[in-house]
């Protein structure tokens, strides 16, 4: 990598990074320490600092256990079921198709839509009666009685979908961007050399854009881990716990019961996931920039 | 260059506006309206804003700013604006959350400003279950400013369709579940059933706890809380029948719609009884009956006139043993960082003005003595509803109101929708909640 | 063959990507709770009638688009800055850098109570510059990101040549880097649009006064103790995401090819 010529203690980067920088500093690390600290407080008006009642209570409680469990089947189940579709969706895009021109501006929407409406429009769609969700799941499952909001499963499918199909977008776009970079020559000699397109995909396509993918997983990933509001608005975490995720109990503690203590030591546990998958994803990346 | 510099300006004037705004002495007012979100929030706003400028017209220098809080959030957002140093002068309460508001301290002691009324005006005030919840050890929190109380409502013209006494409704839960059976149809003849005897909502908000656990449980002679030990205690022999009687309702007697257990109250319990899909629906809030005057089934009694009569509905009070519903209302209140206490107690006085007061549509019904003895209210009608909330009873004194609620509605569904042991589940729920709230 | 499949494929895509969208309409457009089709039987216009005939929808409206633009000018320039300090120049920054994608990973929902508190210290607290910079600094990280990758894609060459004809830094930077820039910059715009309009759970922690309240607050106030009025807030719901539809519609083809310059070396 070639940089610009740089006298020593050079002030012109510092003076282009501090602004943007001390924003993050100001208006995220200053509240969240004291925000993420409050975890170690005991809960109440007088909570004794530092004490580690929250962590241990909550790791108690079969409660919050499957409310992990929640979360990391709604992050696997959406990262899982965006990823392939995007795949193929990308594909597409990249393919310079004239007659597919109308589909990108189309295909794109979900994710501009708000998440409060798209899951206030999910949980009408769902409803008993008159939903056309309700009507879908009824066909898939054959039950006709089927009241999908009522079942956990079936409402943790929703959830689900509902992330699905506000994360598609974004994946696509990461990955047509990723395809948009490889050079043509590469799938013209595999094509030569009498490769099949799942070949050329497996060898050519996959490996090159593997960043791209670690990215868009890693936002999707954030996304979804830290999803309250849309779960919160399309089932109220229910039916008994049942789509109850770490987030929404989060935003439960927060907002209904003012809880802070146990709402921060929660989402320390959020954080904690994200890195997780973080170090999962950039391990990829730097094998994918090892290849290249 | 020249660009940003003007922006860079134009960021300082937006900061600088902003901070001579907060400047000018007010009085903020936290209330839950929302003019944009329909009618009833709109029709309530409109008030709201009378009140507003009557206050004004007495107090010039002193302008309210109006502040909107989510109507289920507000309590929440009064204690963590207390606990973040964030000013608020009158704030909307529910009495649920008052032990909690006591525990946190977030509320101004009103009992100084009280003790100032003539014995008259007290005594018009204080006779709700909701004035007693109020106050807390001593402390009066908050100001009722209606009853918010809950009965059976039926449709008359159902009834006599399936040869019962619309003159004559079910006065225990024997009756009432005969009469739903009798009330339950298939009117198309697919073999569906169209018309539901009895509605009930055991979805997952606090409806749940406080319009259909609670009642019954009381019925069978059990309590949600017990205030010396500071124990949930609703997973007794009461609560697991009032638990088989919610559950026998759905699937033993099939007199309730499956789909009781989703979606919120107003979607489970007032929209099917308008559309006609159910016939008796229990939890029934006063605060809903304009859509009844609207609709036709009652005839000049929302608001109240002389010649006020029910067309096509009915009421009667639940019948359990004890006759108690959840009785609530929205009360009012000064929050503890207020710098005007004094202005704010003039504008709470404002509210409770008797004019204002029996014309406040979130009123449900008149919160003042004085107002019930008025000619409108010497119906059938008024009598049922007065009668419901003279016996209506507030929830326990818990400080973790919220957290009891959904509680017992993920226990009371783990029951009905996957068929689990009522009495071992209720004892899970009820082991986690005091466990999560134990002293260390 | 091939090209009709492909063709088919795409139109199910895109089916499965609006069908919801036009349900939200449909039930906007519907006088009451209605069984079925997604073409209802009646149309009315009522619900919107109501919404736009009050003079509050607009203020709201101006909220949402103050908020939104506000936080497009703190975003834009500075992740411009710090993009083009991050991929041309080897300084401190560089080592943080990798902490930009681990910020979207803090949950914001945790420190909305301490935020609240510091925002009030700085007197800022109920007022949309507060909405401004918390959600500046929400979209900065992602912002800088992307800023720093489409910085790589120009040509250093044509930075080199207006060095040599004498340009300050910051000319250059104005005069070269800018203009090439300029697909990646409408990337930052569209995310930070999208990302701020939509913005719920900020304006509902940070605001209370009812002169302040912006769109998606609205919407959430339809859910409530009484008759929850579906058409009305599907109505609310479609007048909400119209503005972020139709500024990425328009700005699409840039955002697209900002997006393709996206991690390109």
């Amino acid at each position: 990598m070639t940089d610009m010529p740089v006298r020593k203690r050079q002030i012109a980067p510092t003076l282009l990074f501090l602004p943007a920088f001390s924003l993050l500093i100001l208006f995220w690390c200053v509240p969240l320490i004291p925000g993420l600290g409050l975890a170690f407080r005991s809960p109440g008006p007088e909570g004794v600092w530092p004490s580690l009642i929250n962590y241990s209570r909550l790791l108690g409680e079969l409660t919050f256990r499957r409310n992990l469990l929640l979360s990391l089947i709604y992050v696997v189940g959406v990262v899982g079921s965006a990823t392939p579709i995007a795949y193929v969706a990308s594909l597409l895009m990249t393919r310079n198709i004239r007659s597919l021109k109308w589909s990108r501006s189309l295909l794109l929407i979900p994710w501009v839509v708000p998440p409060v409406v798209s899951s206030l429009i999910f949980r009408n769609m769902a409803w008993a009666e008159i939903g056309p969700l309700t009507k879908l799941y009824r066909l898939i499952s054959g039950q006709p009685g089927l009241l999908p909001l009522q079942d956990s499963s079936w409402a943790m499918a929703t959830i689900i979908l509902h992330s699905f199909w506000r994360s598609v977008p974004v994946m696509t776009l990461f990955l047509a961007a990723g395809i948009a970079t490889i050079p043509r020559e590469f799938h013209e000699a595999a094509q030569t050399d009498g490769a099949t397109s799942l070949q050329r995909f497996w060898h050519i396509t996959f490996p090159l854009t593997r960043m791209h993918l670690a990215v868009g997983m890693l936002l999707i990933t954030a996304f979804t881990l830290q999803d309250a509001e849309t779960v919160y608005a399309l089932t109220g975490g229910g039916p008994h716990h049942g789509t109850e995720v770490a987030a929404v109990r989060l935003f439960k503690e927060a907002f209904d019961y003012g809880q802070f203590a146990i709402a921060a030591a929660i989402g320390s546990f959020l954080l904690a996931a994200g890195l997780c998958f973080m170090l999962l994803y950039l391990a990829s990346f730097r094998r994918a920039e090892a290849t290249l | 260059m020249l660009k940003r510099r003007f922006l860079a300006v134009a960021i300082v004037c937006i900061l600088l506006l902003s901070i001579g705004g907060c400047g000018r002495k007010k009085l903020r007012v936290a209330h839950i309206y929302e003019p944009l979100a329909g009618p009833a929030h709109r029709l309530n706003f409109r008030w709201l804003k009378g009140v507003i400028r009557q206050y004004e017209k007495q107090h010039p220098n002193l302008p309210v700013r109006l502040e909107q809080i989510q109507w289920d959030k507000i309590d929440a957002k009064a204690i963590s604006d207390y606990r973040a140093g964030v000013r608020h002068d009158v704030v909307m309460t529910s009495p649920q959350f008052m032990p909690q508001h006591f525990e946190e301290g977030d509320l101004l002691d009103l009992t100084p400003y009280v003790s100032k009324w003539s014995s008259e005006k007290l005594d018009d005030l204080s006779w709700s279950p909701s004035w007693r919840k109020c106050e807390q050890n001593g402390v009066r929190l908050a100001i009722p400013t209606g009853v918010h109380t809950r009965l059976v409502v039926f449709r008359r013209d159902m009834f006599e369709r399936a040869g019962l006494d619309p003159e004559n409704p079910p006065k225990n839960l024997d009756e009432l579940v005969e009469a739903a059976k009798k009330l339950t149809r298939d009117t198309d003849g697919d073999g569906k059933t169209d018309v539901w005897g009895l509605g009930l909502y055991i979805g997952p908000l606090r409806a749940t706890i406080e319009l259909y656990f609670a009642p019954l449980l009381w019925h069978f002679g059990g309590e949600l809380y017990d205030k010396k030990s500071n124990l949930a205690i609703f997973a007794s022999d009461p609560g697991v029948k009032a638990v088989r009687f919610l559950d026998d309702c759905i699937h033993k007697h099939r007199i309730t719609p499956p789909w009781a257990c989703s979606g919120t109250y107003d979607d489970v319990i007032q929209q099917p009884f308008l559309e006609g899909k159910v016939a008796m629906a229990w939890g029934w809030g006063n605060y809903w009956n304009k859509v009844l005057e609207e609709k036709g089934w009652i005839k000049g009694l929302v608001p109240p006139t002389a010649q006020g009569r029910e067309i096509k509905v009915g009421v009667f009070v639940t019948p359990t043993e004890t006759k108690a519903q959840f009785t609530n209302c929205w009360a009012i209140s000064i929050h503890k960082l207020s710098k005007q206490p004094q202005e704010a107690f003039s504008f709470i006085e404002t509210v409770l003005e008797a004019k204002n007061l029996e014309v406040y549509p979130d009123a449900g019904v008149p919160v003042l003595k004085s107002i019930w003895a008025k000619k409108e209210y010497q119906n059938h009608w008024y009598r049922v509803w007065k009668e419901a909330a003279e016996a209506g009873r507030p929830m326990p004194s818990t400080p973790h109101y919220y957290d009891l609620a959904d509680t017992v509605a993920n226990a009371l569904q783990e029951v009905i929708l996957k068929h689990a042991d009522p009495a071992a589940t209720l004892k899970r729920h009820q082991d986690e909640f005091n466990d999560r709230y134990a002293r260390p | 063959m091939k090209r009709k499949l492909h063709w088919l494929l795409m139109a199910l895509f895109c089916g499965v990507a609006v069908l919801p969208i036009l349900w939200g309409i449909r039930t906007s457009l519907t006088p009451g709770p209605e069984a079925g089709s997604l073409v209802p039987s009646k149309v009315t216009w009522e619900h919107y009638r109501k919404i736009i005939s009050q003079g509050r929808f607009y203020r709201y409206a101006a909220n949402s688009a103050i908020v939104t633009i506000g936080s497009l000018i703190v975003v834009a320039p500075l992740s411009l800055a710090a993009g083009y300090a991050l991929a041309r120049f080897r300084f401190w920054g560089r080592k943080v850098a990798p902490l930009l994608l681990a910020f979207p990973l803090l949950p914001a929902i945790t420190f909305l109570v301490p935020l609240s508190r510091y925002l009030n210290v700085l007197g800022l607290y109920d007022s949309l510059p507060a909405l401004i910079l918390s959600n500046s600094a929400f979209c900065i990280p992602f912002c800088v990101w992307m800023m720093r990758n489409f910085v790589h894609t120009v040509p250093r060459s044509l930075e080199e040549a207006g060095l040599l004809d004498g340009c300050t830094r910051l000319s250059l930077l104005w005069r070269i880097v800018l203009p090439c820039a300029f697909p990646g910059l409408m990337a930052v715009t569209v995310f930070v649009f999208v990302q701020v309009w939509n913005n719920f759970i900020f304006a509902y922690a940070l605001t209370t006064n009812q002169a302040l309240q912006v769109l998606p607050k609205a919407v959430v106030g339809f859910i409530g103790s009484w008759r929850t009025d579906w058409g009305g807030l599907m109505a609310m719901g479609v007048l909400t995401l119209l503005p972020p539809v139709i500024v990425f519609q328009s700005l699409q083809k840039w955002f697209v090819a900002g997006m393709y310059g996206l991690g390109t070396k």
